[in-house]
């Protein structure tokens, strides 16, 4: 049987414009490195240039934030072929995007937009997720998002949701063990009891990243480091989920690449305290 | 209500900054922190990352019509034209152009400062040339066949004097007139040239497809040869073409 792309334990983090000029002239330390897909779809210079110099050393997957698969515009076809092209010139293993709509009448929201988890919702974002799959030619999995609000419509909860449609399409999951966290402070469920939840056969990778608590709610801003309540999930999932491929995301206060490799070595060393093997890739 | 009715609803609120009497009936929340709070964390998200967005294109024309008046354009034109495409840097294409329709219209140079700026942006989202074109195989081809083939990341302005005086800082230029800029990517960082009337409509008449030989028409006097060849030495320099096209006959 042919390995499957998950079968590793590979730690890194989100590639971002600061660190392109670092990593065209000296490389990735990690070996797992996530570009957002919709940074580098069409484009040359030296975006394209950091991503040829990082597969020397390190694994790429693309992350994508532009699906909308829970969305009811028509699936934006010529944005899905280009993902598939980028995918193909780069060897991806896999591709991911999210539970969640981002698109209303051909307009892009530029957000992650919850869902209501309603029986309707699961059978539109599981067949979407399965055509897109299909043309990508590669493993989609999908990412739980953050979020502030929940429908009065949902009849099922947000784990029950995500390994719902995860089944019905054939994807894989992403776990962002910091959305899990966020989304639990606002809407008052237990962030263990989700992890706990979610089938462990489906988690293909995890996200971590840090948020701001503002008292009476939390904000996903991915702006400072990964806080201890998300290490502590990490590990629960972890030992649920097994070593799956981990990223480190950062998008505001942007730190150095050395900090940021250093961050995501911790995520390796947790993981080798959990699994007890060598910390060394 | 459908996914499609919800949907639909959500977007109509996260844009506007009325909340609607019905939210508690489609959205839950608590007294510490209710459904119109909630809603507005991703109405402030909306505009704020995609006002970010704009501001960090249009870089200088924030800075000379100032960050609080940048955001109410923005958000006018945000409002005007929601976006249209999966990249959020490409949010702006149409901004230049709302711009000139609002009060800093009539500023001068502003509407073009903000075309360069685009430009600049656009050079930096384009595709690499999947070929280059050397001095030695353009003079191996016969001008009255041959077509030059502008880069992808190639876009050549005609701007006020003032709209360049603008980007390098001079707020109070008495600049007047217009002028060429190429701006372009050969590799790596994105060119900005300005050139004299001969030398910008040489290079726009590359543009629009007309031959070599039409294009060296374009020089005049005793010295038209080497001007004609100095400019394409300086075009090819600044990455103006990706390749060139022989016609059969």
């Amino acid at each position: 049987m042919a390995p499957s792309p998950f079968d590793s334990m590979d730690f890194g983090y989100g590639l971002r414009a600061p660190h392109y000029r670092e990593l065209w002239e000296r490389g990735t330390r990690a070996p797992f490195v996530e570009a957002l897909a919709e940074n580098f779809i069409g484009r040359g210079g030296l975006p394209r240039r950091v991503l040829e110099r990082i597969r020397r050393d390190a694994r790429i997957a693309l992350h994508g934030v532009s699906l909308s698969l829970g969305g009811m515009d028509l699936i934006n076809w010529d944005h899905v072929r280009a993902l598939s092209d980028l995918a193909h010139e780069l060897e991806v293993p896999w591709i991911s995007d999210h539970f969640c709509f981002g698109t209303v009448g051909g307009h892009y929201a530029h957000d992650l937009w919850p869902l209501p988890y309603t029986e309707e919702a699961v059978a539109h974002v599981a067949t979407r997720a399965r055509a897109v799959q299909d043309v990508l030619g590669r493993p989609l999995i999908l990412e739980n998002v953050s979020s502030y609000v929940e429908w009065r419509a949902s009849t099922m909860p947000e784990w029950e949701f995500v390994a719902e449609v995860a089944r019905r399409a054939g994807v894989g999951l992403l776990l962002d063990v910091n959305n899990v966290v966020v989304s639990a402070k606002n809407h008052g469920f237990s962030a263990e009891h989700y992890v706990a939840s979610l089938p462990p056969d489906l988690v293909r990778q995890m996200h971590l990243a840090g948020h701001s608590d503002h008292g009476t709610h939390a904000i996903d801003d991915h702006a400072s480091p990964v806080p201890e309540v998300v290490w502590t999930l990490f590990r629960q999932a972890l030992a649920r989920f097994g070593n799956v491929p981990t990223i480190l995301e950062r998008d505001d206060a942007i730190p150095t690449l050395a900090e940021l490799e250093a961050e995501a070595e911790r995520a390796r060393a947790i993981a080798a305290e959990v699994y007890r093997v060598p910390r060394s890739a | 209500m459908s996914l499609d009715q919800l949907e639909e609803r959500f977007w109509r609120c996260v844009r506007s900054k009325a909340v609607p009497d019905s939210l508690d009936t489609w959205l839950m929340g608590e007294p510490s922190l209710n459904a119109a709070r909630r809603l507005g964390i991703y109405h402030h998200a909306y505009y704020a990352r995609q006002i970010g967005v704009l501001g960090e294109v249009f870089l200088r024309v924030r800075a000379v019509i100032g960050p609080v008046e940048f955001a109410n354009v923005a958000r006018e034109y945000l409002n005007f034209y929601p976006s249209r495409t999966p990249v959020i840097e490409r949010i702006g294409g149409r901004f230049p152009a709302f711009l000139s329709q609002t009060s800093h219209g009539n500023r001068k140079g502003l509407t073009d400062l903000a075309r360069l700026e685009r430009a600049r942006l656009d050079a930096l989202l384009s595709p690499d040339s999947a070929r280059s074109l050397s001095l030695d195989e353009l003079a191996t081809t016969p001008p009255a066949r041959t077509r030059l083939l502008p880069h992808p990341a190639a876009r050549l302005l005609r701007l006020s004097r003032r709209a360049l005086a603008l980007w390098h800082g001079a707020m109070d230029t008495a600049e007047t007139g217009n002028t060429y800029v190429l701006v372009s990517r050969p590799v790596c960082e994105v060119l900005q040239r300005e050139f004299d009337q001969e030398n910008g409509r040489a290079l726009e008449r590359s543009y629009a497809g007309e031959p070599l030989a039409e294009i060296f028409g374009e020089f005049s006097g005793v010295d038209a040869i080497e001007k004609a060849s100095r400019a394409l030495t300086n075009f090819l320099r600044v990455g103006a073409w990706a390749g060139l096209e022989v016609d059969p006959c």
